[in-house]
């Protein structure tokens, strides 16, 4: 590599870096530099694509697109289809899918995916391949359709079964989980996520193993069966204090905390709600603090304190409208009204 | 096969198909002399160059044509009576080898005994006296090859030719009456129509001649046990080191000349089972009934001789075909001491039965219970880890196992050291393409970043990807990607990993044999460590991985007096004197290495005072040190040309590949072949099989160690030199080695330059350790030279590269930064 090249790949990388550590906007201006210096329409397309998932991290789904949608277009135009450049460009659909899905553009995001599988396929990568499925099937089941991403992760699930791949195994065992989750079917859900924990367990993976709990405090707590959910969710919060995780902290306190209300503790639930709102502000994590201030909304107004519960309330959805979570916007103001 | 050969020779007609290949009559065109101008062509069915190769007279990429090249460059100039002479050899456009040899008028032993076994009754008195003059002739020429140090390999009646002795002597007139022969079309069974050939046996007119010897050493490195169709015809004659992959020496040929002995005089092999596996095992396992026993009329020493021949463990046979010659000549069996060894001998493993017997015990815990089992064998320097990992590799081979090796090295070569290079070789030597295709399916992609020539021209090399940045999942896939692998090839048959010298092993290769352990805990995977006395918390990544109960510890002490005894006289074998024996057992401590350096040395010098007194002054050093010294000592016997080369070995490394040594001592690869021969001999080196290319190690690390030693620092420094350059030229060489074998030579510009290659190819496959280590070795060798400045910046961001990668964002971000201002 010559000393230009160099140069601006530590560039790009220092953008990665400065990503990784939560500093979006320097990161943001290292890759600008680096894209301003770049010489190379490889190296444009990769850093294009770079800052577009930073303008995702920067809750900037629009400007994201349209970086990545360049990066797109460098790749199909101007680079030769060589094994290395396919790799690129299906990493580049990957994002932009997400992006699309993210925009609620179903359909599009669909495509994006597709594309992206068949040049994993055509490069014989399994592990991609088995992405790329779940990706599909993560799509189908936000727009609804249970039946297709029950299909695609099953597909998912048995490519990564074909290469033992034990991490993509255990991944696999949940999503097809939170399908059944999804249809109702609980007691299939619940079973599968016993699964999904214990692969998680034997390879020594304790998010993956805080997540099952997680999801498995949700099936009992749709099912009534209160006692039984929060004791998923202190074995789940415990390993997410051990991790250090303070988003999975802040999680399983507010799901502490509504159970804690439907069991009628009302006490304790509004001590949950707080610690989770003062966790979830710690993650900076917009959608993470809407949920925490609505939980919190309701933990005072069961302990009532109707005025702290309204303030909560409104703050929770006008956080869900920056993020355009209408569907939260909606049931929160209905809440509200009932106020 | 082309009607005209190398344009000199035409084909008449084939005289027969064999399992290595097919024989041809031809005529040679050159040929001054009547008598010689009707030859036989043999074209083997060998593995051999391509075309191009051959044109660009590339002998590095290819070792059958090494070898092919070096062993019948020997064979040419042998000439003896009783052995068929090789006039000429060559390549055929289609790559596959031929040699030119005489055309010997006669049959081959086994068609004689076809005959005899149909026809007559046992053999009396008078046929075994004909008999004894057939086998004195098999001596000459069997102590004829040993002595110009070869080995045979396949001694069987379908090898031996008996020549009639009419056309012995008898000029041009044998050689026409011979011609016309051939063209007879019953010529193929000449016993139909000659009856001096009907029964040569029984009279003085023959001739015996050994043929096809060395040939079988081209098959070996594909053969194994499991093709058992392939040694049909051989199965019979087999010793049980070669069944065993064990050392093969001259005293192989003399178990196949027992098991010839054996037939003709009673009729029938000594062992005999419907398959020949079945035979094959018999030859390892099972005492053959004395032929005596079947042959009443067979004399006692004739008896004694066959059985001796016939022992299980080489050390227990003759030492040489001439012993057995003198034997029968004597008509009586006595072993005469007086033919000191030709041949240097390896004793096999004494005193090390329990040991032994644990390893096998967590083998056959593994395969049977389909689980993953590791045992770790710990001992000094000399203590025989390496000789019972050897066993056990024969051990299960024989239980048709697979075998995977590999040794770590202390300077680290390649990402994930012995744990890629045992499956390297296995993937890319020992396996046919569909074989491979079906191994790698699905994950080809992945194995690419550790094993390169699975997927040539396909891997991904790294690109400046934000996903790059999930490590933790690339290197997971990686891992998943090789337990995958290991699990197929443990599929097909249980599988025996032996990784020896682990003390060297690195972090990362220490990480993914975990992970490999981990997830095969329902595979018949046995893995073997041999290891120096090492801190306990190496093996804690590997303790984690395996449950306590199948993880067995196996320290090697130091043996008894009773073995000490039993190795010492293996080993001094005809010089084995009481005092010798004494000797040894009191100074060497039970080290079965510092025994059998003694042994060696007081067999050099038989125990004179002076022998002794050597061996005593060392007395008040430590046991390693005690060991360097017999060591130095036994060096200091070596000729010019042997001391030179050995020089160049031990700096050259654990391992050496003889094309590219001869070109950095710029002779020719024959010449090197050749006093690489003598020390093999000497057992001071050995041929490491199995392996892609031709390659010869140590017999022990610690020889290396010492040779090295004795070398001046400006040598040392040269001979480095010299050796990167041949590799450089090569270009097969690894970059570890180059920028080892550079550093080590004072280039510091070269060392770095490929010091960065080797960091970056560590990086690519994740060994993020290994990679760490070779970059922080360019910063040291660069220093602050304005000149590798460039060299410098790449060097962090390397590290850069690797600290982001393990999620390092600080030091990432210092190291990117020192970049950005070395580049501005």
């Amino acid at each position: 590599m010559d000393k230009y090249s160099l140069r601006v790949r530590t560039m790009q990388r220092l953008g990665n870096v400065l990503e990784n550590e939560g500093d979006y906007r320097a990161a943001q201006t290292a890759l600008e530099r680096a894209l301003a210096n770049a010489r190379t329409d490889a190296h444009r397309a990769s850093i294009l694509n770079d800052m577009g998932w930073v303008m995702m991290q920067r809750s900037q789904p629009v400007e994201a697109q349209k970086l990545i949608e360049q990066a797109l277009q460098i790749c199909e135009t101007k680079l030769t289809h060589d094994a290395v450049h396919e790799a690129m460009r299906a990493q580049i659909l990957d994002h932009l899918g997400a992006i699309y899905k993210y925009n609620g553009d179903l359909l599009q995001a669909l495509d994006i995916h597709q594309r992206s599988l068949k040049i994993k396929t055509a490069l014989g990568d399994t592990f991609g391949m088995a992405e790329s499925e779940n990706n599909v099937g993560m799509t189908w089941r936000t727009k609804g359709n249970l039946q297709e991403a029950a299909r695609r992760f099953e597909h998912s699930l048995k490519l990564l079964q074909q290469v033992d791949y034990p991490l993509g195994i255990a991944n696999g065992l949940m999503n097809i989980g939170t399908v059944l989750d999804d249809e109702g079917k609980l007691p299939q859900a619940i079973e599968q996520y016993h699964l999904a924990q214990q692969a998680f367990e034997r390879i020594g993976h304790r998010h993956g193993s805080a997540l099952c709990l997680d999801n498995l405090a949700t099936c009992y707590d749709k099912l009534g069966e209160y006692a039984r959910a929060l004791n998923y969710l202190n074995s789940a919060l415990t390993i997410y204090s051990e991790l250090g995780d303070l988003e999975g902290e802040a999680h399983a306190r507010i799901g502490r905390s509504q159970t804690l209300l439907a069991l009628n503790q009302r006490e304790a639930a509004l001590v949950e709600a707080n610690a989770a709102l003062k966790l979830a502000e710690s993650t900076r994590s917009v959608e993470q603090i809407a949920d925490a201030r609505g939980t919190l909304a309701r933990a005072l107004r069961a302990n009532g304190d109707r005025e702290g519960a309204v303030e909560q309330f409104r703050e929770a959805i006008s956080l869900y409208q920056n993020i355009g979570n209408l569907t939260e916007v909606a049931t929160l103001q209905a809440e509200l009204e009932m106020e | 096969m082309p009607r005209l050969v190398a344009n000199r020779y035409e084909i008449e007609g084939v005289l027969g198909v064999g399992g290595m290949g097919a024989v041809y009559r031809a005529r040679d065109r050159e040929s001054q002399s009547e008598a010689q101008r009707i030859v036989a062509i043999k074209r083997l069915s060998v593995s051999t160059p391509s075309a191009a190769e051959l044109q660009d007279g590339v002998t590095i990429t290819n070792p059958t044509i090494g070898r092919f090249r070096r062993e019948f460059n020997v064979m040419l100039r042998l000439r003896h009576p009783n052995v068929v002479e090789v006039r000429d050899f060559g390549w055929l456009h289609a790559g596959e080898p031929y040699f030119v040899m005489e055309f010997v008028q006669g049959v081959t032993l086994s068609t004689l005994l076809r005959q005899r076994n149909t026809a007559e009754s046992l053999p009396g008195e008078s046929t075994i006296e004909q008999y004894i003059k057939v086998w004195l002739q098999l001596c000459n020429a069997l102590y004829f090859i040993h002595q110009n140090g070869m080995v045979h390999r396949d001694v069987k009646p379908a090898n031996l030719m008996v020549e009639r002795a009419a056309s012995l002597n008898a000029g041009d007139n044998a050689t026409h009456e011979a011609a016309q022969l051939l063209r007879d079309p019953l010529l193929r069974d000449p016993l139909l129509r000659d009856p001096l050939l009907r029964d040569p046996l029984l009279r003085d007119q023959f001739n015996l001649k050994l043929m096809d010897f060395g040939l079988a050493r081209f098959a070996d490195d594909s053969m194994n046990l499991t093709q058992v169709g392939s040694m049909m015809g051989t199965a019979a004659y087999i010793s049980p080191e070669q069944a065993t992959g064990g050392t093969i020496d001259l005293r192989t040929d003399l178990y196949a000349m027992g098991v010839i002995m054996y037939e003709m005089v009673t009729g029938r092999a000594p062992f005999t089972a419907d398959t020949p596996w079945a035979v094959v095992r018999m030859h390892i396992e099972a005492r053959p009934l004395a032929p005596k026993f079947i042959n009443p009329a067979l004399p006692d020493y004739i008896n004694s001789i066959i059985l001796t021949l016939l022992a299980k463990d080489p050390n227990q046979r003759f030492n040489s075909a001439d012993e057995v010659a003198q034997c029968l000549r004597a008509r009586q069996f006595v072993v005469t001491p007086a033919s000191a060894l030709t041949v240097s001998t390896r004793p096999t493993l004494y005193g090390r039965n329990a040991a032994l017997k644990q390893l096998q015990a967590a083998c056959t815990a593994s395969w049977s219970h389909s689980s993953a089992q590791m045992a770790v064998i710990q001992g000094d320097v000399g203590t025989g880890k390496s000789a019972l990992m050897v066993e056990m590799g024969n051990w299960a081979k024989l239980r048709n196992a697979t075998v995977l090796r590999g040794v770590s090295a202390q300077t680290g070569r390649m990402p994930y050291g012995a744990v890629a290079e045992a499956l390297s070789t296995f993937l890319l030597s020992r396996q046919r393409e569909d074989a491979r295709n079906e191994l790698l399916r699905d994950i080809r992609l992945e194995i690419s970043r550790i094993i390169p020539e699975v997927a040539p021209g396909q891997s991904l090399s790294r690109l400046n990807t934000r996903e790059d940045s999930s490590l933790a999942q690339s290197q997971a896939r990686l891992f998943s990607a090789v337990s995958q692998l290991v699990r197929r090839v443990a599929r097909r048959k249980p599988v025996l990993w032996l990784l020896d010298d682990a003390q060297w092993m690195g972090a990362d290769s220490l990480e993914l044999l975990s992970t490999i352990l981990r997830s095969n805990l329902r595979e018949p995977v046995c893995v073997v460590i041999g290891m120096r006395p090492t801190p306990l918390e190496m093996l804690q990544p590997l303790e984690k991985a395996i449950q306590p109960t199948r993880m067995h510890s196996v320290p090697l002490a130091a043996l008894d007096e009773a073995s000490t005894r039993r190795l010492a006289e293996a080993t001094l074998g005809t010089q084995a004197t009481p005092n010798a024996v004494d000797l040894i057992v009191r100074r060497a401590e039970g080290n079965p290495l510092f025994i059998q350096e003694l042994a060696y040395t007081l067999k050099v010098e038989r125990p004179t005072p002076e022998a002794i007194a050597s061996v005593n002054e060392t007395l008040s050093l430590p046991v390693s040190a005690r060991i360097a010294r017999v060591m130095a000592n036994r060096l200091s016997d070596l000729s010019g040309p042997e001391r030179e080369l050995l020089n160049w070995a031990a700096v050259y490394g654990s391992e050496f590949n003889l094309d590219i040594l001869a070109s950095a001592i710029r002779q020719s690869a024959d010449d090197v072949a050749e006093t690489v021969n003598d020390l093999l001999t000497r057992h001071l080196l050995q041929e490491r099989r199995a392996t892609r290319f031709e390659t010869y190690t140590f017999v022990q690390q610690q020889l290396r160690e010492v040779v090295y030693s004795q070398i001046q620092t400006q040598s040392r420094s040269n001979i480095h030199d010299a050796v990167a350059l041949s590799m450089e030229r090569t270009g097969i060489a690894l970059p570890a080695d180059l920028e080892f074998h550079f550093g080590e030579a004072g280039q510091v510009g070269k060392a770095v330059a490929y010091g960065l290659q080797a960091g970056d190819r560590a990086r690519e496959a994740y060994a993020n350790k290994e990679a760490q280590r070779f970059y922080q070795r360019v910063l040291e060798r660069a220093g602050t030279q304005k000149e590798h400045t460039d060299e410098v910046a790449q060097a962090h961001f390397g590290l850069g590269e690797v600290h982001y990668f393990m999620g390092n964002y600080p030091q990432a971000r210092a190291d990117f930064e020192r970049v950005l201002e070395l580049t501005a």
